[in-house]
C-alpha cells in the first residue's frame, strides 16, 4: 500500500516539476537509447560475420590450403601435381565420412554482357556441394550447378539475384538467357534468392562449373584449384577427418606435403573476441552513461529533499518511519527512471532507424534487439534506484523536531 | 491508572561545551479525559515537553510510561507507531501538504498506521466532524486559515488518539476562528477526548480545564481551573 501510493506519489511530484524531472531523466534518456542502438549496431555486424561464416561452411567447415612442403622434399616439391580436381575425387571417394567435399576454381572479376547491360561480377567455378555449404538456393524454376554439369563441362551460369536484374532487368527474365563473357557464351541456368545477410561478396557473385572455369578460363598447362574445402558432419569427427585427408592427398600429391588441412576454430575464435571486446567497450559507454544519468538523477533529488524538509518533517509528525520516507524518495527516483527509461527505449527505435539510414549496407543491419530494450530498462531502473537509495537515506534519517522546524 | 505519567524526567542538550537543561526533573500525569494548557515563557522547556509527550523525542533520563507502557527508550520506529495510532497534532502553521488534497491530507496518519482499508470513510467522518466534508477535493492552498486549521484537527482526530497535542493552535488565527478552533476543542474533550493545548494565549488557556506551568526546565505548577471558573 505504501509503496503504491509512494509511486503514485512520485509521478505527481514530476507532474508538478516537469522540466526538472525531464532535465533529470535526460541522461538515462540517452543512456538507454545508446546502450539499444550500439547493441542493435554490434549484434547487427555479428550477426552478418555469423551468417558469411555459417554460408561459408561453419565451424565444421575444412579447408585444404595450399602450404610449403617440409625442407626436405624441397628438391622433389615439383614432382606434386598440387591441389587439382583429383584431389576433390580422391576425397569424396576415400573420406566417406565427410558430409560434403567442395572444389573452386576461382575466375575472378569478370564483366557479364547481356544483349543490352554489362556488369562486374566475381566469378566462380564450383562444384555443387558449394550451393549447400554457402547456402544459396535458386529462385523457382532456375536450377544449380549439377554433378552431370562439371563431368560435361557445360556452359552454364548461376547469376547472383542482383546482378541478374542489372544484366536483364527483372532477375526471373534471365533464366535461359545467355551471357558472355571473354567471348565464352554461357546460359542462365539460374538465378540466386536475393541475399539478407548484407555481405558484398553474396551478392555480386557469379558461379559456373568447377571444369569449365579450368577448361576456358586457366592457362592450358594449368588444371589446378583454388579452394578444396570438406565438411565434416559433426565437429567431434574434425580429428580423424584430418588424418584420413592427410593420408589421401598424400596419395594423389605423391608424397610430397604442400598442403596443410585447416579448421575454422581459429577464425571464430577471432570472432568472438573481437566480439566480446565490441560489446565491452560499447557496453563500457553506455555503462557510463546511464552512470552520468544516475548521478543526476540522485542530484535533482538532493535538491528536491532540501526543498521539501518541511514536507518530510510533517509525514513523520503524523507517524511515517524512516522506512515509509526511505520508500518515497526511491519511488520517486525510480519513477524518474522508469519514466526516463521508457523515454529511452522510444528514443533508440528512432536512433537505430537513423543509423539503419546512415550506415551503409554491407556492414550489416542494425537490428533493434527486444533484449537490449530489457536490458536497458532494467539497468535504468538499477541506476534509478541506486541513485534514489542515497536521498532517500538522508531523508529517511532527517530528525523529525528538526525538520518540522525547518523554513 | 494515568494515560501519561513522567517520573524526574530530564532532557539535556549538549551545545558547544555547555549543556542546556531544556528540562530537569518534571513529574507529571496526565488523566485520560483530561483538557490540559502548557503555559510558559520561550524558552522554558514547554516545547521540549511537547516532544516527549509527542513522541518526537526521548528524554535523557527519567520515566514516561503511556497506558502504562514504558516508553522512555523507545526506538525511532516504534515512536512513529505511536505517532501513527495513539497522538494527534494539531501545530500553529497547520503543517497541511500543499500538494495533497484535503482528503488525502486527513488520511494520512491512517496511511502510515497502515490502515487502508477504510481510510477514505474515516477522512471523510472526520471532516464531517470538523465542518469540513465539502472541501475534500480541495488543496490547502485553496483554504483560508480557519478551514485549514480545522483540516489539520481532522487530521489529529482521524486515527482515533488517545491523546491530541495542540501546540500553538490559534497563533496563525483571527479571533472569529480562534473561537471556531476552541469550540471545537471544547466539543471534543466533552466527547471524552484527552486534549494538551501548548500556549501563549491565557484566553486559550482559560478552555483548559487544568494549567501547567513551566519555567527553566521545571514544573512551577499545576493548577485546576479553566473555562468552568
Amino acid at each position: 500500500m505504501i509503496i503504491g501510493s509512494a509511486i503514485i506519489h512520485g509521478v505527481r511530484e514530476i507532474g508538478t516539476h516537469k522540466f526538472r524531472s525531464l532535465l533529470s531523466m535526460i541522461g538515462i534518456i540517452l543512456g538507454v537509447a545508446a546502450l539499444v542502438a550500439m547493441v542493435g549496431v554490434v549484434e547487427g555486424m555479428m550477426s552478418g560475420f555469423r551468417k558469411t561464416f555459417e554460408g561459408t561452411g561453419g565451424i565444421e567447415k575444412l579447408e585444404i590450403e595450399r602450404a610449403e612442403p617440409p625442407m626436405e622434399q624441397e628438391a622433389i616439391a615439383h614432382r606434386s601435381p598440387k591441389r587439382t580436381m583429383k584431389d576433390y575425387y580422391a576425397l569424396q571417394a576415400a573420406v566417406p565420412s565427410a558430409r560434403r567435399v567442395s572444389a573452386e576454381k576461382n575466375v575472378d572479376w569478370s564483366r557479364l554482357q547481356s544483349d543490352t547491360k554489362r556488369e562486374w561480377v566475381r566469378m566462380r567455378g564450383t562444384t555443387p556441394e558449394t550451393f549447400e555449404i554457402e547456402r544459396f538456393s535458386t529462385l523457382p524454376g532456375g536450377r544449380l550447378i549439377s554433378d552431370w554439369d562439371v563431368e560435361q563441362r557445360n556452359r552454364v551460369i548461376v547469376l547472383a539475384n542482383r546482378n541478374a536484374r542489372t544484366l536483364f532487368g527483372n532477375a526471373a527474365d534471365a533464366l535461359g538467357k545467355t551471357v558472355s563473357t571473354r567471348g565464352i557464351v554461357f546460359t542462365v541456368i539460374g538465378v540466386l534468392e536475393p541475399d539478407d545477410t548484407g555481405s558484398w561478396s553474396r551478392s555480386r557473385v557469379a558461379f559456373i562449373p568447377i571444369s569449365t572455369a579450368i577448361h576456358y578460363f586457366a592457362e592450358p598447362d594449368d588444371d589446378t584449384i583454388q579452394d578444396l574445402g570438406l565438411q565434416a558432419e559433426r565437429m567431434e569427427d574434425i580429428p580423424v577427418l584430418t588424418d584420413q585427408i592427410e593420408r589421401t592427398l598424400l596419395v594423389t600429391h605423391r608424397g610430397i606435403k604442400d598442403f596443410a588441412v585447416e579448421t575454422r576454430t581459429e577464425e571464430l575464435e577471432e570472432f568472438q573476441k573481437l566480439e566480446r571486446s565490441f560489446v565491452y567497450s560499447l557496453g563500457g559507454v553506455a555503462a557510463i552513461t546511464l552512470l552520468v544519468g544516475g548521478i543526476g538523477i540522485a542530484n535533482v533529488m538532493l535538491a528536491s529533499i532540501s526543498e521539501r524538509i518541511r514536507e518530510i518533517g510533517i509525514r513523520k509528525a503524523v507517524g511515517a518511519r524512516g522506512g515509509d520516507i526511505f520508500i518515497q524518495f526511491v519511488a520517486e527516483a525510480l519513477v524518474i527512471s522508469v519514466i526516463g527509461g521508457l523515454l529511452g527505449i522510444i528514443a533508440s527505435v528512432g536512433l537505430v532507424e537513423l543509423l539503419r539510414s546512415v550506415m551503409p549496407e554491407d556492414t550489416g543491419h542494425v537490428a533493434l534487439s527486444a533484449k537490449a530494450m530489457g536490458w536497458g530498462f532494467l539497468f535504468s531502473m538499477i541506476v534509478g534506484f541506486c541513485s534514489g537509495v542515497f536521498p532517500a537515506i538522508k531523508a529517511a534519517r532527517l530528525p523529525v523536531i528538526d525538520a518540522l522546524r525547518y523554513e | 491508572m494515568a494515560l501519561i505519567e513522567l517520573q524526574e524526567i530530564r532532557k539535556h542538550y549538549r551545545m558547544g561545551d555547555e549543556t542546556v537543561k531544556a528540562l530537569d526533573g518534571v513529574t507529571l500525569d496526565i488523566e485520560a479525559g483530561s483538557y490540559a494548557a502548557v503555559l510558559g515563557p520561550s524558552g522554558s522547556g514547554k516545547s521540549t515537553l511537547m516532544h516527549l509527550l509527542g513522541f518526537m523525542d526521548f528524554p535523557t533520563s527519567g520515566t514516561m510510561l503511556f497506558d502504562g507502557d514504558d516508553v522512555s527508550r523507545l526506538s525511532p520506529s516504534k515512536r512513529a507507531w505511536y505517532r501513527a495510532n495513539r497522538l494527534g497534532f494539531v501545530f500553529q502553521t497547520f503543517n497541511l501538504l500543499p500538494r495533497l488534497s484535503v482528503l488525502e491530507n486527513v488520511r494520512l496518519p491512517l496511511d502510515y498506521a497502515r490502515q487502508a482499508r477504510n481510510a477514505n470513510d474515516l477522512a471523510r467522518e472526520a471532516l464531517d466532524r470538523v465542518g469540513m466534508s465539502h472541501r475534500i477535493e480541495h488543496r490547502p492552498g485553496q483554504l483560508s486559515g480557519g478551514e485549514r486549521q480545522r483540516v489539520a484537527i481532522a487530521r489529529a482526530l482521524v486515527n482515533q488518539p488517545k491523546l491530541i497535542l495542540a501546540d500553538e493552535p490559534t497563533g496563525n488565527l483571527d479571533t472569529k476562528n480562534v473561537e471556531r478552533v476552541m469550540e471545537l476543542f471544547d466539543a471534543l474533550v466533552d466527547e471524552g477526548q484527552t486534549l494538551i493545548i501548548v500556549t501563549h494565549d491565557l484566553e486559550v488557556a482559560q478552555h483548559a480545564r487544568s494549567i501547567i506551568l513551566v519555567r527553566d526546565g521545571h514544573l512551577v505548577g499545576t493548577e485546576e481551573g479553566g473555562h468552568s471558573e
